[in-house]
């Protein structure tokens, strides 16, 4: 097993290299080296729309990504517009 | 094993037991002689021993931040004592300069050097936060303060104790400086006797068991703790890990800052680099190098460490890094008030994530990834005149939820990952202090992050001022447009805090009337949001305040956490029954799960996700 | 036979039921059985027929001439620890439904240390009351007991309709500030009394008005959920001893270290709580008193767990109470409110397990029980445990363990230590019992200072009383680091039921009213008097007359902006003006001899909290026999020699072996010795000599002379 996550893991049967699929369905989401997420669905949200126990704020969504296979959702992020997330900032590189 | 030709197994038992023995007699020392409710009630201190170089051995069991402070305050000390020449027999420093390793200015160190046949061989060290410490406003850290002259205070290392001698004059100097004096005085006393106990018991144990075999178990046990950890690290991925966190609002203006890091694990080392982190703020929200690595220690120690000792040896496997003049690495004038809620805080949150993702990518220790805790504080300050007519502020304690787990939710009320064994005051005490009727408490509905587990639910509560016609309301928390304490894999985070006041009310009419409103919501008037800062704001006799904390963060799809599961949470009002539906995909039908309909909602979901 | 009166105490364990008797003059017989876990009554009835049989006498003609049958049990704590108390709901202020189950955080409090770093893997206890039998009512006190909001009868009746639907056997009512407006919650009880009187109902204010909703919620719930089961078990063995000649109130022993009527304590399960281990407490007491010795630390090395108790100026220490903090005493991880004997405890008793964790030794907590036991009990045991070291180092005898009922074999102990410790250590056995013997009393000693030095107390300023089975053996060694003088008590494997026979009555009252300086005399003494009416009402129901009714009143102090409290006896009498100064006195002295000169933070002014009113009765009881002093030669007792460890050889050494049961008073027994009774063993050391006391009590001064 070479876990990345609880839903995703790494697996060279389709290429022959190091790609990225999802452990649920099996839907491989692209070369590892592109980033775990590089192949997710993804969808900015107001975290208010999703619950009211996020307040109400133009400051902050939330970009969610999902398997493109099982529509699990993989991770929830935080975009705060004056506070960018660096672009070169790995999620996780193994 | 590691056979240590100085000590036989029994030995090693027996003299690392009673050096932890020694910790618990110092802690009591401390509660004993205080008396004051931030160390008797809220645990907000800690005590250690450490070898002659400052290397911490062993620590208490009470707040778990000091191991970040007290190898800097020694080597400080060291450092500005003439490497150790000019440090006597009977010689105890009191220090609290956050550049001269303490979190911040409230957190009051009294440190001692043991001395066992005229060689200096350990170190003993208390700290416990104090209730005011000087400074522009009463209980010192400020919204308003741009500098840290204006936050107290600020005394490098100097001798409290000379040669067994009590310097009063320095002890008078400290007290001039601060408001409740009386208070602040016994606690420095206390201190002393704390140290005094530490050191009396060190040397009976040098006495008993020799100077080879003691000194020889305190590194033992560090040497041990290392060789757990750097076990431990081989048993994990290399990688690198990205992670962010986020404070809002600096005290003076409501920007968002970023605090950013990479961490990577390369062997059996783990090493920690802020620099994406933004430069240090002109608010209260900064923490100096001792806050840095007390953030990445309050993240390592209990996900990792759970079950290593905590002291030095884990430290020596890691490395941390963040340019001077960082936001967690400030310079000096930059304002530390409540680095110990701010700056600290948001850097053991990216430790977190970044650890908990580390452990994720493993077959051995996923289970111990989750989310994080209560990522930042939202205790309100009631001040102005308390109901027996005397001036007063009364910090209200109350809590957020814990991260889920892989494996289990979060625990719900859980306080700060940071303390071991806190407690929140009863409403009662509340109300025999502050001028305030509360008309709730309760664990806030949806708050614990959405997920396959859970993140714990934040608590949230309301008042209305009584007995007083002067009252205000002040705060300094974070996490009120940002997420502060963030899910995992798939997890959403814990809501934010939020804090409210609702004028020109019908309160009143409502007591009146014989009920008890359960919801802001129910009461008629304005509501005013409050910011994540927010300077003293009165309250008439028709303002109900609102607050509410930061629920833990979740862990996995919501759509994966067992019906079950969401039909107890609904049951027990923690979830509501629209989250239920449009989060967790679950259908409720008299009491219990419609399999079919949740399997059906689940779908349209998921295709929805996909814009099926 | 005929006109004499026995006293009998009999105490039920977890493992072991041990029963005391003595009749008239002072003589003392002993028993002990399997504590028989489905029905614990039958184990009393079977020590009740053996200590009948060892004086030749019927169980029924035994009980006929019994003046005085007291009980200690642990049929509580069990049933809390196993959950087996009935379905209990709770009915609590609109807006606070939480607060019992949020147990104002409680992660780390009961915890071991082990177990405070792994703090994502802590769950909360299984709840005594779930959320979904707990129900809101509109109401609202404040804290001067004003009423903000009445209480909503349809409110009251719709939650007691809801609880009644699922069926709780019990209700527990605690509202805000019930203690100081008690109106609310008595209402609420007469409804749920109307509608369904078979409902077991306590209400907060009766039970602990006492300020502090979490543990007061706590503390009633717990009463609800044990009462009932604690309620039958008591008639059943009343019904039972009545039938069978008993023809007085049986009593039972409270977690207060005081015994009560059963009739008394069948609505107040929770207050027995401790009834099993404030025997041994209550016992060491009495023998101090009866001594001349003030202060105590009482040692209990049992099999599963070595429990340290203390006593000051001839008091045993409460929790909660100045020495041991605010928090209260935990079980199962809730807090309560009511004082108990304060009796902390290690895992490490003698049936505990020896372990190697990451190349460390483990003294327990896990233990190796009756079954299959220590290797050395032969019943398939394989891990080592402190027993086996203690047999291994002939400090215990294969043939006369237990009175000769049970033969022990070194043999298996041997092959346990040497295959689980000694091997893995490249060490040889005797190495390995000697460090288990060494660690455990290290550790023992430990916690006698945590227990004593932690709260500012010399353990120089006390004596030690060691009893339990495995206690007498360890108490030399664990008591030689600390300096203690020591004594062992005639009958010690069975200390806690004589501590249960001789107990006095006891019952206390508390109420919360919350005061700041200056002070007004008639409002303290109207305090007192609520409670005195209640006290003196208990002491009749004890069959008391009023000249024996002895009332003590105490109140809780501290000084603002602190939270260190103190409990201050107050005088007798009303209160005056002059009685208040005379109080605030007392109340520094004993500040600052507790906490230190110059602790006392008294310029923010001083503050009361709690009135107490503690009620004693005591029943006529002989007095212990007394022997008339024999001589210091022990000679006839003598067994033999055999080899055993000479710790301060830190080697085997011979030893000389003596039978307590031929050794008379005045005998003085000089190390290196063993000696041997019925249920354990007494080591002791060289240079130091042990003296038979006139009631049969070893004595072990810490000079080593007598």
């Amino acid at each position: 097993m070479n876990r990345i996550s609880e839903y995703l893991e790494i697996t060279d049967r389709k290429t022959g290299k190091r790609d990225v699929c999802c452990s649920k369905c099996g839907y491989i989401l692209g070369p590892l080296s592109k980033g775990i997420y590089s192949g997710a669905v993804t969808r900015n949200m107001i975290p208010n729309e999703i619950s009211p126990v996020y307040t109400k704020t133009d400051q902050t969504l939330f970009r969610l990504y999902y398997c493109p296979g099982c529509a699990t959702q993989l991770k929830v992020e935080p975009i705060v517009k004056e506070a960018p997330r660096p672009p070169q900032l790995p999620e996780i590189e193994l | 094993m590691r056979e240590n030709k100085a000590t036989d197994p029994f030995t090693y038992e027996i003299v690392s037991h009673k050096l932890w023995q020694i910790t618990e007699e110092m802690a009591l020392a401390m509660k004993n002689v205080s008396g004051s409710p931030i160390v008797t009630e809220a645990n907000d201190f800690n005590v250690a021993i450490s070898l002659s170089d400052g290397q911490l051995s062993t620590m208490g069991a009470h707040n778990a931040l000091v191991a970040g402070v007290i190898p800097l305050l020694i080597r400080n000390i060291l450092e500005d004592y003439g490497s150790g020449d000019e440090i006597c027999k009977g010689d105890m420093f009191v220090i609290n300069d956050p550049h001269k390793g303490a979190l911040h200015q409230l957190d009051l160190a009294v440190v001692a050097p043991v001395h066992y046949q005229n060689e200096l061989v350990a170190w003993t060290s208390v700290i416990a936060h104090e209730v005011d410490i000087g400074g522009m406003q009463h209980g010192s850290p400020s919204p308003k303060a741009t500098e840290i002259f204006q936050e107290g205070l600020r005394i490098p290392a100097l001798k409290l104790v000379e040669k067994g001698k009590f310097q009063w004059d320095i002890f008078r100097m400290i007290l001039s400086n601060v408001r409740q004096a009386g208070l602040v005085g016994l606690d420095i006393k206390a201190r002393v006797a704390t140290n005094s106990v530490g050191q009396a018991r060190l040397y009976d144990l040098l006495s008993r068991f020799g100077r080879k075999v003691t000194l020889s178990v305190m590194q033992g046990v560090i040497d041990r703790s290392e060789k757990k950890f750097r076990e431990r690290l081989l048993e994990l991925p290399e990688s690198h890990v990205g992670a962010i966190d986020y404070i809002d609002h600096d005290g003076h203006t409501n920007k968002i800052y970023k605090i950013v890091l990479k961490m990577t694990k390369e062997s059996d080392s783990l090493s920690f680099d802020y620099s994406g982190t933004d430069d240090q703020a002109p608010g209260h929200i900064n923490c100096t190098i001792s806050g840095l690595i007390t953030g990445v220690m309050g993240a390592v120690f209990p996900y990792i460490c759970y079950d290593i000792p905590w002291n030095q040896g884990v430290m020596k496997a890691i490395s941390i890094h963040a340019p001077e003049g960082s936001l967690v690495n400030c310079k000096p004038p930059a304002p530390t008030g409540w680095a110990s809620i701010a700056g600290m805080f948001a850097v053991r949150n990216a430790a977190i994530q970044a650890v908990c993702k580390l452990l994720g990518s493993s077959r051995e220790h996923w289970r111990q990834a989750g989310g994080v805790w209560e990522g930042g504080k939202a205790a309100p300050v009631i001040m102005g005149i308390n109901q027996y007519g005397e001036r007063s502020a009364y910090l209200y304690q109350s809590s957020g939820g814990a991260g889920a787990m892989a494996y289990k939710d979060g625990y719900d009320c859980s306080f700060s990952i940071s303390s071991t064994k806190p407690s929140i005051p009863n409403i009662e005490t509340a109300e025999t202090f502050a001028p305030a009727l509360f008309l709730f408490n309760r664990f806030r509905k949806d708050s614990g992050g959405s997920g396959k587990y859970r993140g714990g639910a934040a608590l949230e509560f309301a008042f209305v001022r009584y007995g007083s016609t002067d009252v205000s309301v002040g705060g300094s928390g974070h996490g009120a447009v940002i997420p502060a304490s963030q899910g995992i894999f798939g997890g959403y985070p814990g809501g934010f805090i939020l804090r409210s006041i609702k004028r020109q009310t019908n309160i009143d009419a409502i007591l009146v009337a014989g009920k008890i409103p359960q919801s802001i919501e129910e009461i008629d008037g304005n509501v005013e949001v409050l910011s994540a800062k927010f300077p003293p704001t009165s309250l008439d006799s028709d303002a109900v305040f609102y607050n509410s904390y930061s629920g833990g963060g979740g862990y996995g799809d919501p759509l994966d956490r067992d019906p079950q599961s969401v039909l107890q949470d609904v049951i027990n009002d923690i979830v509501s029954p629209e989250a239920a539906r449009s989060i967790y995909g679950v259908v409720l039908r008299r009491g219990s799960v419609d399999l079919s309909g949740t399997e059906t909602l689940r779908k349209t979901i998921r295709n929805d996700r996909l814009g099926v | 036979m005929g006109s004499t009166m026995y006293t009998i105490g009999i105490d039920v364990g977890g493992t072991f039921t041990d029963g005391f008797l003595m009749d008239e003059l002072g003589t003392m017989v002993s028993a002990k059985t399997q504590s028989t876990q489905e029905d614990l009554a039958i184990g009393v009835r079977e020590c009740v027929s053996l200590l009948a049989k060892q004086i030749n006498l019927l169980p029924r003609d035994l009980l006929k001439n019994t003046h005085l049958f007291s009980h200690g049990t642990t049929v509580v704590v069990n049933a809390l620890l196993q959950y087996r108390g009935v379905k209990t709901g709770l009915i609590t202020t609109k807006g606070f439904k939480n607060h019992l189950v949020m147990m104002r955080v409680g992660r780390g409090a009961g915890l071991p240390e082990s177990e405070l770093r792994d703090m994502n893997r802590v769950v909360r206890p299984t709840p005594i009351v779930p959320l979904s039998l707990t129900e809101e009512v509109t109401e609202r006190v404040d804290r001067e007991g004003k009423v903000v909001v009445p209480l909503d009868h349809d409110d009251a009746r719709k939650a007691i309709d809801k609880l009644v639907r699922q069926q709780v056997k019990a209700i527990g009512v605690s509202l805000l500030w019930s203690f100081k407006n008690s109106s609310h919650e008595k209402r609420v009880r007469d409804l749920i009394e109307e509608s369904h009187p078979e409902i077991f109902v306590t209400t907060s204010s009766e039970l602990v008005p006492v300020s502090g909703e979490y543990e007061r919620t706590a503390t009633t719930v717990l009463n609800c959920y044990v009462s009932p089961m604690l309620t039958k078990y008591l008639r059943r063995l009343e019904n039972y001893l009545r039938k069978n000649g008993l023809n007085r109130d049986p009593l039972i022993m409270q977690s207060l270290g005081g015994v009560l009527p059963f009739s008394e304590a069948c609505g107040r399960g929770v207050s027995a709580l401790m009834s099993g281990p404030a025997g041994g407490v209550v016992g060491s007491n009495y023998l101090a008193k009866l001594l001349g010795y003030k202060n105590v630390i009482t040692t209990d090395m049992g099999g599963t767990s070595f429990d340290v108790g203390v006593i000051i100026d001839n008091a045993p220490l409460l929790a909660p109470s100045a020495y041991s903090p605010r928090s209260g005493p935990h079980i199962v991880r809730y807090s309560l409110l009511l004082p108990m004997i304060d009796i902390t405890s290690i895992g490490s008793g003698g049936g505990s397990v020896v372990s190697i964790e990451d190349g460390e030794v483990k003294i327990g907590p896990r233990s190796a029980g009756s079954r299959p036991g220590p290797a050395c009990y032969n019943r398939g045991g394989i891990e080592a445990t402190v027993t086996d070291a203690d047999l291994a180092l002939g400090y215990i005898s294969s043939k006369s363990f237990l009175g000769g009922m049970m033969r022990l074999s070194k043999r298996k102990a041997i092959t346990s230590l040497k295959e689980t410790i000694a091997d893995p250590f490249g060490i040889d056995v005797f190495d390995a019992a000697k460090g288990i013997w060494k660690v455990t009393n290290s550790q023992a000693s430990d916690l006698i200072r945590n227990v004593t030095v932690g709260r500012g107390l010399d353990p120089h300023d006390f004596t030690l009383f060691a009893f339990g089975g495995a206690g007498p053996i360890h108490c030399t060694s664990y008591g030689a680091e600390l300096g203690m003088s020591i004594i062992i008590p005639q009958l010690a494997p069975q200390y806690s039921a004589f501590g249960v026979a001789i107990s006095d009555l006891k019952q206390t009252f508390s109420f919360s009213d919350y005061m700041r300086s200056p002070f007004e005399p008639e409002r303290i003494e109207s305090s007192f008097t609520k409670l005195e009416i209640r006290a003196r009402k208990e002491g009749r129901a004890w069959g008391l007359a009023d000249s024996e009714i002895r009332l003590f009143r105490s109140i809780d102090m501290r000084y603002r902006a602190q939270t260190n409290s103190l409990t201050v006896p107050a005088p007798p009498g009303a209160v005056t003006s002059k009685t208040i100064r005379s109080i605030l006195m007392r109340f520094q002295e004993l500040y600052e001899s507790r906490y230190g000169k110059g602790t006392a933070y008294a310029e923010a002014g001083t503050e009361l909290t709690n009135f107490r009113i503690d009620v004693l009765g005591t029943r006529q009881r002989p007095q212990l026999k007394k022997f008339d002093v024999d001589g210091p030669d022990p000679s006839r007792a003598l067994k033999g020699k055999r080899e055993a460890l000479v710790e301060a050889d830190d080697n085997l050494g011979m030893t000389a072996i003596y039978d307590a049961k031929k050794l008379r008073a005045g005998n003085i027994v000089s190390g290196p010795s063993v000696i041997e009774s019925e249920g354990t063993s007494v080591v002791v050391p060289p240079s130091q000599s042990l003296l038979v006391d006139q009631y049969l009590n070893f004595h072990i001064d810490r000079n080593g002379d007598d």
